[in-house]
């Protein structure tokens, strides 16, 4: 009965567009890295034993009891790329999979740290810990996101790393979605409210053009 | 850029490398001297933060950081002291250490 199951998974894969196809290892590497997560929480308590405050706990008797969230694959959206964007072009061709998966840690199911699992060196680690404020934020964005209708198994992180502005992604009917995590009134995003990828880009382009380029 | 400079501070300052591990450890244990450090971002930019603390946890090195983002906020972090050097989508900058008032 297995085996039928599994070839009808495999089938269905086979079958399916390249976006399904993309799904499909999108969701070998959340998996993978989720077991990655799950075993460096141990990690973490070691991490938090002597500064559990500035990692996100009340204590490290919390982080003991502290479980792991959803987890929420990074497309990185480079600086030079986002200087080039023409307003109206296809938004989707400036995200680039980071080999990244952030996961939240949670107490009493709020957000308190996160690990990072990455890719590094053609295998997965576990690279960074705590980040409780940039955690936060996210799961901030996120939820209102998905208040707001968004496909609450289908949303990722973007990430313009040379302007260190973080979004919440997602596409309906293959339009993609973005919702940026901080209020920017001089841009006009408001934190958790998804607009068409393609307009936030365009209020980032000058934004970029500007930058100099020297570290943030 | 820090403008120690400005406001009365020597320094030391490397290029496009990282310091040690034996480094980060001289400067934060022996010296006291937390210090900066910059990636540069594969397509452009970059950012700075500053190495506060180290740990070796299952005899994995890794380093304490203040990060200035989020805005007015900042965060701390643990990272592995590999990722402190790079990353798949980062090389490491220069670093600011011997920080000291004149």
């Amino acid at each position: 009965m297995k085996l039928l199951i599994i070839t009808a998974v495999a089938g269905t894969f086979l079958s399916a567009s390249g976006a399904q196809a993309q799904t499909a290892a999108q969701y070998g590497i959340m998996r993978e890295t989720r077991e990655i997560a799950s075993r460096s929480l141990d990690t973490l308590q070691k991490l938090t034993k002597a500064n559990s405050k500035a990692m996100g706990f009340e204590s490290a008797e919390e982080a003991a009891k502290s479980k792991l969230g959803d987890g929420l694959a990074v497309f990185v959206i480079g600086l030079d790329d986002l200087r080039k964007y023409t307003p109206g072009s296809d938004p989707n061709e400036l995200l680039v999979a980071a080999d990244r998966v952030i996961y939240p840690v949670m107490v009493n199911d709020q957000p308190c740290s996160s690990v990072t699992v990455e890719k590094t060196r053609e295998k997965w680690e576990a690279t960074s810990f705590g980040g409780t404020n940039l955690i936060k934020a996210i799961i901030d964005a996120r939820s209102a996101v998905v208040a707001a209708g968004a496909p609450a198994d289908n949303l990722f992180v973007a990430w313009v790393p040379g302007l260190n502005t973080y979004m919440i992604g997602f596409r309906t009917r293959d339009k993609l979605m973005l919702a940026p995590i901080m209020d920017d009134a001089s841009l006009k995003f408001s934190a958790g409210k998804a607009q068409p990828g393609e307009e936030v880009l365009a209020a980032l382009v000058p934004v970029a053009q500007q930058y100099n380029g020297l570290p943030l | 850029m820090p403008e120690f400079d400005k406001y009365g501070f020597t320094f030391d300052r490397t290029s496009k490398t990282a310091l040690s591990w034996e480094q980060v450890k001289n400067q934060i244990y022996c010296a006291k001297k937390p210090f900066a450090f910059s990636w540069h971002h594969n397509k452009g930019g970059g950012h700075m933060m500053v190495v506060i603390g180290y740990v070796t946890v299952n005899g994995t090195n890794y380093v304490a950081i203040n990060d200035p983002w989020l805005p007015n906020i900042g965060d701390q972090r643990i990272i592995t002291y590999n990722s402190f050097v790079s990353g798949s989508d980062y090389t490491h900058w220069d670093d600011f250490y011997n920080v000291t008032k004149k």
